[in-house]
């Protein structure tokens, strides 16, 4: 029985100071550094957006205009960098993603909106207008728009309404995380409690996998005619600001942010104890793809249109951090993603 | 000797274990059901999907519409019933085996190595007289009441237990299993938030210790249980084995109890009734001899059990890489493997290629299984040639096996997408890393 104890508590000593983080700590880290902090500053961005709209509306100017656009391009940056959010959580149950940021808009659609005569309002946006007529997507093709028709009544109609919907649903996303849904806990409590912290890091892991294969894959590799028979360059979720480049870059520092959040208790930290070398590709990746896409001027759909060769670099990078993620990060961390182990019958 | 054996294996035993084992059985059968009613599998795993992998052969086993699938079940779970009762006892058994090797059959991306044991067994306890006692069929007088019968009944199921040990056991001789710790390394320390012993999980020697304690244990465990000095101190190890196994992956669901249950069967026969304070009444057992057909049947039986676990080892490569002869082998959570899979569509007429993701009316589960199954990936090339039309598709995956780096699991160069209800993996899938 003695044995046993010394062992037991030996086992624990040495545990204890083994290497690498423990998995509550990580996801502690991530959900206090970086997911809850990074839906605050998109929740500000936006209702910067939603101010800064309103003012260009209010006193048509070009300076108000250029400050519209700039809190847009804030707004959208912020807001990428908050999306992994919206793979787990209540974002599915709010709808947050119909209403902040559809992919592809209308523009067709929204022409029609804007010709129909319709009171456009918080409450139709919100409401009764069409996913592809709203959010952040229309709020930069109506403020994209030389002055004068940008500041035409019921485009601004549509530009500030839009904008105070994204606000308020940016911000609803992030009362839900940290004070809880209709009576419910807060998700950050879930989150980092509630489930294991091997399941919070699955969900996050999926999130990246998922971010990574949709950028690689269904964008960038189908506007070079890596996944298309042909080249596609508008499969770039890129509108009129040509911010395409920012917007991948938002969510690749997102990734980052994610992984060193906690510094030595971070995820990376947790990778790395695990395999060094899975660990030390994952950063010189994700730093060349981050720089590469920070020398990017224009537009990514006129690289990809005129130069597409510039841009096989990225993709490459991409495409391998997804491999590197949903093979090896999901095996090192013993991960499942949307199953669970082969050899049981718990769905 | 074979006199003996046969004077042996018609000596009478008690029938109050196999009472037992019969009861279990059905009620771990009826639990099942239970668990896909509640956790509504019926529909996500079968109503749900647009598609299933089909096993060569058996293409024509499809799922049936939403209220059949639950009427399926539902025959599943009064089968069960009727086994644990001993209600019509052999044609419930039949049933039982039936139905559910059709629910198995339907989808290979569903293949789980106790469904299957359920599927053997049940088809076994059709030819064993199991409601011999406590049973209903007994009480009606539709059978004979008796307390006891021979022991190749026994027999039986003590070699239909104790084969899922064995070879479990014998799959765990491999250098991943005994040199690397693979794939408990990986698993353990995910479970170190477990109370009071999860710091351990994260030793890595804990990962060697627990490999070699699983294999000794598989590999011995039958013996221990056989032999009647160490019975008594070998079961409550065996229950410990599997609560352990439980406790630390939950997600393994019913074979834990399954197998604590079938354990029971290598307890003396007349272990309920010692247990009970009750005494076996002699009656006849006239029922139940050995037949010489039937110990010929036996013996094929027997000798197919053993030969399908050990096909692999005929075939080049690692059974858990490959996966060649990996079904009905019992390699019983020995792998752990995570893949990247993406096609390459080619256009022969304009030899104009192009990638593709799995196709998305492929459900989550379904892709991240398919993604780690030569026969499945060359299925899933087969989808995307027909969804396309007139292209070839080959596929191109990364695979990350027990721990190592991830590295190119199948050949991109190969088109897999011409014929796919086969078992042929020979140049498309590359040779494991060492």
């Amino acid at each position: 029985m003695k044995t046993v104890a010394l062992t037991l508590v030996l086992g624990l000593i040495l545990g204890s100071c083994s290497a690498g983080p423990g998995e509550s700590e990580v996801v502690t880290n991530i959900t206090e550094q970086a997911l809850l902090p990074g839906l605050d500053r998109a929740a500000l961005a936006a209702e910067e957006l939603s101010m800064a709209t309103a003012t260009f509306c209010a006193t048509p100017s070009l300076e108000s205009h250029a400050m519209a656009k700039q809190a847009w391009l804030k707004a959208k940056s912020e807001w990428e960098h908050a999306e992994l959010t919206t793979f787990f959580g209540p974002a599915d149950m709010l709808r947050t993603l119909s209403k902040v940021d559809y992919e592809p808009i209308s523009e067709s659609g929204i022409e029609e909106l804007l010709a129909s005569g319709t009171t456009i309002d918080d409450e139709y946006v919100d409401s009764r207008a069409a996913s592809t007529q709203r959010g952040l997507g229309a709020v930069e093709y109506t403020l994209h728009r030389d002055i004068d028709s940008a500041s035409e009544q019921t485009v601004c109609e549509l530009t500030v309404a839009a904008s105070e919907v994204v606000a308020i649903e940016t911000r609803s996303l992030h009362n839900a995380w940290v004070g809880g849904l209709g009576g419910g806990a807060p998700y950050a409590e879930t989150f980092n409690g509630t489930m294991t912290s091997n399941q919070a890091l699955g969900d996050v892991i999926a999130a990246i996998v998922e971010t990574l294969k949709r950028q690689s894959l269904f964008e960038l590799g189908k506007a070079l005619g890596i996944s298309a028979p042909e080249p596609v360059p508008a499969s770039i979720p890129e509108g009129a600001a040509g911010a395409g480049a920012a917007m991948y870059r938002a969510q690749l520092e997102a990734i980052r942010e994610t992984l060193e959040a906690g510094g030595s208790d971070s995820l990376a930290a947790l990778i790395t104890s695990r395999s060094e070398q899975v660990g030390e590709r994952i950063d010189a990746l994700l730093t060349k793809v981050i720089d590469d896409l920070a020398v990017i001027e224009g537009p990514m759909r006129s690289m990809a249109a005129e130069t597409p060769g510039d841009l096989d670099g990225i993709y490459d990078s991409i495409a391998d951090l997804r491999g590197l993620f949903e093979s090896d990060v999901v095996s090192l961390l013993d991960i499942t993603l949307g199953f669970s182990d082969t050899d049981g019958d718990s769905g | 000797m074979i006199p003996r054996l046969r004077a042996a294996a018609t000596g009478e035993v008690s029938a109050a274990s196999g009472a037992v084992f019969r009861i279990g059985f059905g009620l771990v059968g009826l639990l099942l059901v239970i668990r896909f009613f509640a956790h509504g599998w019926v529909d996500s795993l079968f109503v749900d999907p647009r598609y299933h992998f089909p096993y060569p052969g058996f293409e024509w086993v499809t799922v049936w519409p939403r209220n059949g699938m639950y009427l399926h079940f539902l025959v599943i779970g009064v089968a069960a019933i009727g086994i644990t009762l001993g209600y019509r006892y052999r044609l419930s058994a039949a049933v039982f085996a039936l139905a559910l090797a059709y629910v198995e059959l339907i989808d290979r991306s569903l293949y789980l190595n106790h469904y299957y044991w359920l599927v053997l067994t049940a088809t076994v306890m059709v030819f064993v007289p199991l409601q011999a006692s406590y049973s209903l069929d007994a009480r009606r007088g539709k059978v004979a009441s008796r307390a006891r019968f021979p022991a190749w009944v026994v027999w039986v199921l003590r070699f239909q237990v104790g084969m899922v040990y064995f070879f479990a056991g014998l799959a765990k001789v491999n250098s991943d299993w005994l040199l690397r710790a693979e794939p408990l390394s990986t698993w353990l320390p995910a479970r170190s938030e477990l109370w009071l012993v999860g710091p351990l999980l994260t030793l890595p020697a804990t990962a060697v210790a627990m490999s070699w304690a699983g294999a000794f244990f598989d590999l011995t465990v039958v013996g221990w249980l056989s032999w009647h000095r160490t019975r008594a101190e070998a079961y409550p190890v065996l229950v410990l084995f599997h609560g352990l196994t439980w406790a630390l992956f939950p997600s393994i669901g019913l074979f834990p109890l399954l197998m604590s249950l079938a354990a029971l069967v290598f307890l003396d026969p007349a272990w309920p009734e010692s247990l009970l304070g009750t005494t076996t009444k002699i009656g006849p057992s006239h029922a139940g001899q050995l037949s010489p057909f039937g110990l010929t049947v036996a013996f094929v039986y027997a000798a197919t059990m053993i030969v399908i676990p050990m096909r692999h080892y005929a075939q080049p490569g690692d059974v858990k890489w490959t996966g060649e002869g990996y079904l009905g082998s019992w390699q019983v959570m020995l792998s752990e493997k995570s893949a990247t899979a993406d096609f390459i569509v080619t256009d022969p007429a304009t030899d104009v290629s192009w990638r593709v993701a799995a196709p998305d009316y492929l459900t989550e589960r379904q892709q991240v299984v398919m993604a780690t199954d030569p026969v499945m990936i060359r299925q899933t090339a087969g989808l995307i040639a027909d969804d396309i039309g007139d292209v070839e598709v080959a596929a191109d995956v990364r695979l990350s096996f027990n721990g190592r780096a991830s590295s190119q699991f199948t050949d991109p160069l190969v088109v897999v997408s011409r014929a796919r209800l086969t078992e042929e993996i020979e140049g498309f899938i590359l040779p494991r890393p060492g």
